[in-house]
């Protein structure tokens, strides 16, 4: 009898004894290297519920790697940044038609969203999976190296944009060079499918300074550094200390993605 | 004490199996249990409040019941679309669908315990018509891996017998919020409790909706 008791008593602990954790709350470790910058588009919308857990999880990564290694750039663009989906003309505020175009070079019109694609490499939609395709991408080695300075005097109309690029052998590459901005305050409807007013938008794309779509060749003999520029006029709807140049240069023939770099003009405006 | 022992070891052991039986449930506005294999009729709709397109929605959530966290997916087919599209953001992803056929959500949403969420599954018409959309949503359980799937047909009809609900609030009820604070039989009379026939039914959040009890 008593040792059917404590045969009892061990079942009972060994049934109550296991403790759930929440799949949020568990520890994943990854050990990485960083070898290079990464590109992150962010195909996203006004319209679309899903879209803040993608920004959410896209800063968590940000967080995780460190801001300067992860580039992140959000073109609103697609079904769910328009009115609706059948009215492709009817864009809502933060979309543009070149970011439409970006979209359709990648995706079919009905494509769900959010999507991101990683490096110009992979795709994904379940932000479950961003962490692990960030860290294989950052981790990926590359000799190509991109410099940036960009000259703005204040109370001036236009920017001035000078990219450098190197690399340790010949290579016949692309440049594309972007406008982004940040702190943009507009409507977003949130995962609860309840609209917030006072949503706060980050990375937007705004403006190609380089050939839409196809970008501007680039051509680098090995050890030898490469300069190019670009002046871009400002638009009023800018806020000037919001915005960044994204400068990225990517294979001519995989489109993979070499390297990535930002700057942010607030860094370049005078203190008073 | 013998007896004490094995009454405390089974209600341990049989507890959890009782909480497995069911995963997880769709319910409407009103925490009404949608059962599998049931067909709905959506003839009533809103104005989006930015747009001013009409927008039937069912309203539906799902609710994790299971005891654990599950993994839910859905696959959907339109077997009839006059006009207009459907669009669906739940699990995952936001998408929209304008033909006839059978389409898989290609991301999964993981629910905790006890969590609910709002299917967002809506005919956005853009003149009268009829859409007919059978959902089945598939649960796997993260602890067991058992799996369990629920499937039902809404039919969206809009006509010009369709009456307006209200503008459009996408923040439409869960299971917690917004409340019922008001309703009223045909003939228009408060009533407290839910009677045979068609209610009217308030929320706190200013809507007022059409409900038919058999």
């Amino acid at each position: 009898m008593r040792y059917f008791r404590v045969l009892m008593l061990i079942l009972i602990l060994f049934v109550t004894g296991c403790n759930d954790i929440e799949e949020g709350k568990r520890y994943n470790t990854v050990d990485v290297i960083v070898n290079r910058r990464v590109l992150i588009e962010d195909f996203t919308g006004q319209r679309c519920t899903n879209c803040p857990n993608a920004t959410n999880a896209l800063s968590f990564i940000s967080e995780q790697f460190g801001d300067s290694n992860i580039v992140i750039v959000a073109i609103h663009s697609g079904p769910f940044a328009h009115e609706k989906a059948s009215f492709t003309s009817n864009r809502l505020p933060l979309c543009t038609e070149e970011g439409d175009n970006q979209f359709l070079r990648w995706f079919e019109w009905n494509s769900s969203q959010p999507i991101i694609k990683i490096n110009r490499g992979e795709e994904l939609s379940d932000t479950a999976e961003y962490l692990s395709a960030v860290a294989n991408a950052i981790s990926y080695p590359t000799q190509f190296q991109l410099g940036i300075n960009t000259t703005y005097s204040d109370n001036e109309s236009n920017i001035n944009v000078a990219i450098w690029a190197y690399n340790s052998t010949d290579i016949s590459a692309k440049l594309e060079v972007w406008l982004t901005e940040d702190s943009i305050t507009d409507y977003q409807y949130m995962p609860d499918a309840s609209l917030d007013t006072a949503y706060v938008h980050n990375h937007i794309y705004r403006k190609s300074l380089t050939k839409e779509l196809t970008g501007d060749d680039i051509s680098l003999l090995a050890y030898d550094t490469t300069k190019v520029s670009y002046e871009l006029n400002l638009e009023e709807n800018w806020i000037i200390p919001h915005l960044s140049i994204v400068a990225f240069a990517r294979e001519k023939s995989s489109g993979e993605v070499l390297q990535v770099i930002k700057q942010s003009i607030s860094q370049l405006l005078t203190t008073p | 004490m013998h007896r004490f022992f094995v009454l405390i070891f089974l209600s341990l052991t049989l507890f959890p199996l009782c909480l497995s039986a069911q995963k997880c449930r769709i319910i409407d506005a009103d925490s009404v249990v949608v059962e599998d294999k049931s067909a709905l009729t959506v003839t009533d709709y809103t104005l989006h409040e930015l747009y001013h397109y009409p927008v039937l929605d069912a309203n539906l959530s799902i609710e994790n019941i299971s005891g654990h966290a599950i993994t839910a997916s859905c696959v959907y087919t339109i077997s009839r679309i006059d006009n207009g599209e459907i669009q669906i953001c739940f699990p995952g992803t936001c998408e929209e669908a304008f033909s006839i056929g059978t389409y898989t959500k290609e991301t999964t949403t993981i629910l905790k315990n006890l969590e609910a969420q709002l299917l967002q599954a809506e005919w956005m018409p853009d003149t009268y018509g009829e859409c007919i959309v059978t959902y089945q949503y598939t649960f796997i359980d993260n602890e067991t891996s058992e799996q369990e799937s629920i499937t039902f047909t809404v039919t969206y009809s809009y006509s010009d017998s369709s009456a307006i609900l209200s503008i459009h609030n996408l923040s439409c009820p869960s299971p917690a919020n917004p409340t019922i604070i008001e309703r009223y039989d045909a003939l228009g009379r408060r009533i407290t409790t839910p009677t045979k026939g068609l209610n009217i039914v308030k929320y706190s959040d200013g809507r007022v909706q059409k409900i038919i009890n058999p």
